[in-house]
């Protein structure tokens, strides 16, 4: 029971990152239908930043190197919209997702450029590998405060969608692009507004993720991104609140294979939780929480 | 502008962008284009009497290694330590009075550009291969040399599967089995009774190494009290750590495998995270100093390694290639670089033998090395394992952020792979 538990934690918190992972990805696949693979260089960068500020600087305070973290990221993202997809705006699915292959590529190889393939530290402070002792239990406070942080962003972005003018705009750009742009919304500055969003996402994310793992490499982002585009599949493509279903139903079955499968069949594991999501979208093809926007697209 | 002319402008501006976009690109990717090194007869410090400069036609040796890429890390220090062992032989004459000649082609870490880059150097006039330190990412280059009936040396490559690749492929590494059995020998030598062991699934380096150590420990009287597996890229070790905190039989060492980047580092940093102080043993692969910093204050922690680089080690030759290596390169995140020297110096060895760079011939030779020594060890070839079964291996400690040499191990069991 004890180990069910302390395994609960552990996937509510991996659940957590893997809903902000899929709610980048999400919202960018809402409004463009294009799915972002770039999306793991983001967080790429974002271990990059934190890098360069916490271990060829020191004393950065982490208010500050958060923020700038974040910051960066955000405006990577923006630029990766403005210099990338852009000027592929109303191609192809196809072409839209080759063009983000190519950035992803070239992303990592500049980042392996610039930094080499070893991998690099990051000096994260100490609660990052402290944990709470409750009972027999540890809880990482770093887990707790991912939860934390998860919870306050998507109430946060919830809102944000809800009642801000730019996240109207955004909803009503995701629901129907073209009548949309027929009713005044401007098509550059939404695009732009949800990929500066993604990228805070992905931001927040790569200082949660990277924090578990100490080091970044040109690599980091493959797993990532690959779990938020499955989370956002198996949530439901175009449903914000899917995609945070997604994450966490994802977190929870990755966890649970980890931790109940015998060893010996533990190098299949991986088709384990893909083999779950696979009857996942035979039950539900469109997703755990069908999306009605991504039906009507067709 | 109205409707058409807007559109053609747009269009036009698009592929004026594309067709500077495609300019720029070309000028960049000729600009830093594949090189062309060829090494010999360069060593910058030859005083006016070393041996008389050879004579002879070049025996040309072709790099197929990575100096660009994923595997660059691992790969470019053991080829760059090898272009100093061609520097030094030619000093010292040669071979067979002939100088030595290197042509170095880029595979860029990636598979389909090994065989290109191996056919590259034989257009250049190789006659002898150095491929990649890994079996994987050497095997197109290795197949590549055999087509042409050459024989290919991997500078330090760990897998004994060697001689299923190709019988003109041989690696100057230590075989994995070996590696894990020093790390055993020296883990039951220093009084360890009970190991926890944890690999990483994502290459078979990984797992033939634990099944190793544990064969080797237990033959040694030492007990395995738990074993488990993780995956390099999970960002989360949580359920392995809980399994490791449950165990009934605690363990008095953890012994573990995979690489620095990503997994090992994560596995190690969330071990201690959750409160585990039991002493860690790791191979090879977690060997180097730019993760240390990921797990801040991490001691009673140990590596294995192929030789001390820092000047520290038992042999004084490792340790004057090193210090060369260090001024030329600057300090290795690991000691690899011995193998690629030790790669050049078996190559050698066996063409003075065979009286020719020829593959047959070499080959027939180099599956006679019994323990020839060079600076990486004592060199074992036979006509079923092209790989050295029967190197030593250095311990290190881990602590303060530094890797310090504890123990040179020769093994006294190896487990073969077919046993």
């Amino acid at each position: 029971m004890e180990f069910f538990l302390q395994n609960l934690i552990n996937a509510l918190s991996l659940g957590s990152l893997f809903a902000l992972l899929a709610l980048g990805i999400s919202l960018i696949f809402g409004i463009m239908r294009l799915i972002n693979f770039a999306h793991g260089e983001l967080i790429m960068a974002g271990g990059y930043v934190l890098y360069l500020l916490t271990y060829k600087l020191s004393d950065v305070p982490l208010p500050v190197y958060f923020v700038v973290a974040v910051a960066f990221v955000a405006l990577l993202a923006v630029l990766m919209e403005r210099a990338g997809f852009r000027p592929l705006r109303g191609a192809e699915a196809s072409t839209l997702l080759v063009g983000s292959f190519a950035i992803s590529i070239g992303l990592q190889h500049a980042s392996l450029a610039l930094f080499g393939g070893d991998p690099v530290p990051i000096v994260y402070p100490a609660f990052a590998i402290e944990n709470f002792a409750v009972g027999d239990f540890l809880i990482p406070k770093v887990d707790v405060i991912t939860i934390v942080v998860t919870i306050v962003l998507l109430i946060g972005l919830a809102g944000f969608l809800k009642k801000s003018d730019t996240g109207i705009r955004m909803r009503a750009a995701a629901e129907d692009f073209s009548m949309a742009r027929l009713l005044g919304v401007r098509a550059n500055s939404v695009v732009a507004a949800a990929f500066l969003i993604s990228g805070g996402l992905a931001g927040i994310v790569s200082f949660f993720y990277l924090a578990k793992i100490g080091t970044v490499v040109p690599r980091i982002g493959l797993d990532p991104v690959l779990v938020g585009i499955v989370a956002t599949v198996i949530g439901g493509l175009g449903k914000l609140v899917g995609a945070v279903l997604g994450g966490f139903v994802l977190g929870l079955v990755t966890i649970m294979a980890q931790a109940y499968l015998p060893v010996s069949v533990s190098p299949f594991r991986d088709s384990f939780v893909f083999g779950a999501v696979i009857i996942i979208l035979l039950l539900r093809p469109a997703g755990l929480l069908s999306g009605g926007s991504a039906a009507r697209r067709v | 502008m109205d409707g058409p002319m807007r559109e053609r402008t747009r269009a036009l501006r698009r592929s004026l962008l594309g067709i500077a976009a495609m300019v720029v690109f070309l000028l960049f990717a000729v600009g830093c284009g594949d090189d062309d090194e060829d090494a010999g007869a360069t060593g910058g410090t030859e005083s006016a009497d070393t041996a008389a400069a050879p004579k002879g036609k070049p025996i040309v040796i072709g790099m197929a290694v990575a100096k660009s890429g994923f595997a660059e890390a691992f790969d470019w220090p053991p080829a760059q330590a090898a272009v100093l062992a061609v520097d030094d032989i030619n000093a010292a004459g040669g071979v067979l009075d002939r100088p030595l000649k290197v042509v170095i082609e880029d595979t860029k870490s990636e598979l389909d550009l090994g065989g290109p880059a191996a056919a590259r150097t034989i257009q250049k006039g190789a006659q002898v291969g150095v491929v990649t330190c890994d079996l994987n990412l050497a095997g197109p280059a290795a197949l590549e040399f055999a087509k042409n009936d050459m024989v290919s040396m991997s500078t330090c490559a760990g897998d004994p599967a060697f001689r299923d690749l190709s019988p003109f492929a041989f690696s100057a590494g230590v075989a994995n089995p070996a590696e894990a059995a020093g790390a055993a020998d020296w883990a039951s030598q220093e009084g360890y009774k009970k190991a926890y062991v944890i690999h990483d699934t994502t290459l078979s380096y990984y797992v033939t190494w634990a099944a190793a150590f544990k064969r080797t420990f237990e033959h040694f009287g030492g007990e395995v009290v738990g074993e488990d597996r993780f995956k390099s890229t999970d960002p989360s070790v949580a359920p392995q750590i809980t399994r490791l905190r449950e165990l009934e039989d605690e363990p008095d060492l953890i012994v573990m495998c995979s690489q620095t980047s990503l997994g090992g580092p994560t596995l190690i940093r969330q071990i201690r995270a959750a409160g585990i102080d039991t002493p860690i043993l790791m191979c090879v692969g977690m060997q180097g100093k730019s993760w240390l910093a990921s797990v801040p204050g991490l001691e009673n922690a140990y590596v294995t390694a192929y030789s001390d680089f820092t000047g520290d080690d038992e042999n004084p030759k490792v340790n004057d290639i090193a210090e060369r290596f260090v001024e030329e390169y600057g300090q290795p995140d690991n000691s690899h670089p011995i193998e690629g020297y030790g790669a050049i110096e078996i190559l050698v060895e066996a063409i003075k033998r065979a009286g020719t760079a020829e593959g047959p011939a070499l080959r027939a030779e180099l599956e006679k090395f019994d323990k020839v020594d060079v600076a990486s060890g004592a060199t074992t070839f036979t006509p079923e394992w092209h790989i050295s079964f029967d190197r030593h291996v250095v311990i290190q400690e881990i602590k303060d952020g530094e890797q310090t040499s504890v123990a040179r191990v020769t093994p006294k069991k190896v487990f073969y792979p077919d046993e």
